[in-house]
């Protein structure tokens, strides 16, 4: 479960920075980091799906699928603040409120 | 009050010409209830803008925390450096400027360019910008209010030694949704940055005309005088009356024929052809500018005056004259000169101009009255000087104020002239005793002055007679004999020091050399190199201490200036630092070893002068 907790902590850490990075204009750089942190959210979702405990299962993967697919939208539009917004209070958010899974 | 007078309130008190310009577009009402614009309501419970250009939305701040938004992006900022300024395309609603604007110093500026009349229009109604409004250290310019005034006020904020201070940066989305714009915006900066790179460079290689034109000038050391001479020598109670050449001028010059032999007259030299052409002599001429061109005292009257100047003078400008020569404001070596005689040269400060300059002069002097004549600071309709003369604002290309006018009107003045303003109300307020009359009849109000027709002070102040001419001709010269011949065994020294400097600085090219073979091999410190180091920063501190090294310091100044320039140049090598440093370093001692070989011969010349 630690290993679960320190995965969230990393991912919530990186979310921060890429944020920062993107509600500073620094797009390139932040959507090079986005790469590796969306790679780490998958990982994420695949290891919660496997979890077997009612408490593990109470993780609302819909909840993310829907929050990535908003990032998604808002990086098609090219909308990096919206992004920086949906990664920080909506995705983000949502990895702090688990952090006791 | 709504929010809208509330911000209008603040510019009539804060920015009275810019209100005045915002007030006459609202009555228009053609930039209210734009369609192209919201204002969404963001779910911390702030509001942001929205903006649709041509058919492209655009959200200009977070839907979700734009304040947080605003914090986070202005983080990326570095405000260490001094004397910052921060160009910023885009206003908004504010958010991101008020970021800014609590992040700025005491010297700092924040210049705002805001682009879209309409989105300026739409934030006045709907957000409180009153902190922005009144803050001094804001800049505010609406493209189609002041926004051809951007070139003026970069010129005025930024200059040589805060170039690479600037922060320039873009309201998130602004540079998309006013593309042309925020390309006229940067290349003006970019125009800016160039212009003060070559004036820089021309500075740099005026330095050394400077110091050849204060070396030809020493032969006057041995019959001129220092202004702090003159400390003691008038009366208190005479009236000193500075005459500068503003349009109001024209009106009043004539009397000064009253105060002739009941005053002490300094004419700036630009005044001076007016006051000829009435026939009025003054007691001196007061000129600063070192690199002028003296075709103001063309008249030949002039070489007969004595001549209040700097040493750093034009040559050819003092050799026409016959009275006395009065050197104001020595500084560096001079100055260093003189202090080895115990002469104090004093410490003045100028203003920036000759008006202010002669303000300075006679408040050393301890004038009990001065009286200001032809000190406009503003214009007259579009007329700038006496004589009708008008200087075409736009080559002028100053930033424009509204000031008020000596009948409590409102009148124009360019920036300069305003910074001059505040300049003689800083000064007078700091006056202990005594006081100043505006004899001006015209321009713009100085505070602190009583206002009088000049007729009226001349009756009430000239009362008493003075022989300026006598008190010259009788002031016995600056330097004795004695101190003359200290002075020219200070400048023995400093040849010999000369040479001394170019050994060293010798022993440096070769140290460099030695390190740069090292460092190119391998960048690891060893005693040996450690050693080396300290052996350059022992010659350093040998070349520096010497008297003499503020002439070096001078002549080099248009070298180090293509060093300076490349200072901010970062090599992503460690090792190609380290060489570029010490290739640095070889090549200023080169430049020191040229320029005391430049300065040796004209120092040997200036010491031959003096015998």
């Amino acid at each position: 479960m630690n290993d679960l907790q320190n995965r969230i902590n990393e991912i919530i850490k990186e979310l921060d920075k890429i944020a920062e990075l993107l509600y500073q204009q620094k797009a390139k750089e932040g959507y090079v980091l986005l790469n590796g942190a969306l790679g780490k959210i998958m990982t994420l979702m695949d290891v919660i799906g496997r979890l077997k405990t009612e408490r593990e299962n109470s993780f609302d993967l819909d909840r993310l699928n829907h929050n990535l697919k908003a990032a998604l939208e808002a990086m098609e539009k090219q909308d990096n603040v919206m992004l920086a917004d949906i990664l920080n209070y909506e995705i983000a958010e949502q990895l702090k409120e688990s952090t006791n899974l | 009050m709504s929010l809208l007078e509330n911000n209008m309130k603040a510019l009539e008190i804060h920015r009275s010409a810019f209100f005045h310009k915002l007030k006459s577009i609202l009555k228009e009402d053609k930039y209210r209830n734009k369609d192209g614009i919201q204002v969404i309501e963001t779910k911390d419970g702030n509001s942001a803008f929205s903006l649709t250009v041509e058919e492209h939305k655009y959200n200009l701040n977070s839907l979700y925390s734009p304040v947080m938004e605003a914090k986070r992006w202005s983080n990326q900022f570095d405000f260490k450096n001094l004397n910052i300024v921060v160009s910023m395309f885009g206003l908004g609603n504010g958010y991101f400027a008020r970021e800014i604007m609590l992040k700025l110093k005491k010297e700092d500026f924040l210049l705002i360019y805001e682009p879209s009349t309409e989105l300026f229009v739409k934030a006045m109604e709907h957000y409180d910008l009153s902190d922005l409004i009144s803050n001094e250290k804001v800049i505010l310019l609406l493209d189609e209010i002041n926004g051809t005034e951007f070139k003026n006020v970069l010129k005025w904020c930024v200059n040589w030694l805060n170039l690479n201070s600037q922060i320039i940066c873009h309201h998130p989305q602004y540079d998309l949704s006013f593309k042309n714009s925020y390309d006229l915006f940067m290349k003006t900066i970019k125009d800016n940055n160039n212009g003060i790179l070559v004036n820089e460079n021309t500075n740099a290689a005026t330095s050394k005309l400077i110091t050849g034109n204060t070396m030809k000038n020493f032969r006057y050391l041995k019959s001129c005088n220092i202004i702090t001479d003159l400390i003691g020598k008038i009366p208190p109670e005479i009236p000193a009356i500075i005459v500068a050449a503003g349009p109001s001028l024209d009106k009043n010059i004539h009397e000064l024929k009253e105060a002739k032999g009941k005053s002490v007259i300094f004419a700036v030299d630009t005044a001076v052809k007016y006051l000829l052409k009435n026939d009025i002599i003054p007691d001196f001429i007061v000129t600063l500018d070192p690199k002028k061109s003296l075709h103001h005292l063309s008249d030949p009257r002039c070489n007969d005056i004595p001549l209040i100047s700097r040493i750093e003078a034009r040559a050819e400008n003092l050799k026409r004259n016959n009275k006395r020569i009065i050197f104001f404001n020595m500084e560096g070596y001079t100055a260093m000169l003189m202090h080895t005689v115990g002469k104090d040269t004093g410490r003045f400060q100028s203003g920036g101009s000759v008006a202010t300059g002669a303000f300075s002069i006679c408040k050393t002097l301890g004038f009990r009255t001065i009286i200001l004549v032809g000190c406009d600071l503003a214009y007259s309709g579009k007329i700038t000087h006496a004589g009708g003369k008008i200087v075409d604002v736009s080559e002028a290309g100053r930033y424009l104020e509204t000031v008020e006018d000596i009948y409590g009107n409102e009148i124009k003045t360019r920036y300069d002239w305003f910074i001059y303003l505040k300049w003689f109300e800083e000064a007078i307020a700091l006056l202990k005793d005594g006081e100043v009359i505006d004899a001006t009849e015209g321009g713009a109000r100085i505070k602190g002055t009583k206002l009088m027709t000049l007729k009226e002070s001349i009756e009430k102040y000239c009362l008493k007679e003075i022989d300026v001419d006598k008190i010259i001709t009788e002031l016995p010269p600056v330097l004795s004999e004695e101190e003359l011949e200290k002075i020219q065994k200070a400048i023995e020294l400093d040849l010999k020091e000369l040479k001394e400097i170019r050994e060293k600085a010798n022993q440096g090219i070769d140290i460099c050399n030695r390190l740069l073979n090292k460092y190119n091999k391998s960048i690891q410190e060893t005693e040996s190199s450690m050693e080396k180091n300290r052996q350059l920063s022992q010659i350093n501190t040998f070349i520096e201490s010497k008297r003499v090294y503020i002439l070096i310091d001078w002549d080099i100044a248009q070298d180090t200036f293509s060093f300076i320039s490349d200072l901010y140049v970062y090599v992503d090598n460690e090792k190609a630092n380290k060489l570029y440093t010490y290739e640095k370093a070889k090549n200023l001692y080169v430049s020191i070893t040229k320029a005391v070989d430049r300065i040796y011969s004209i120092l040997e010349e200036a010491l031959l002068s003096l015998k």
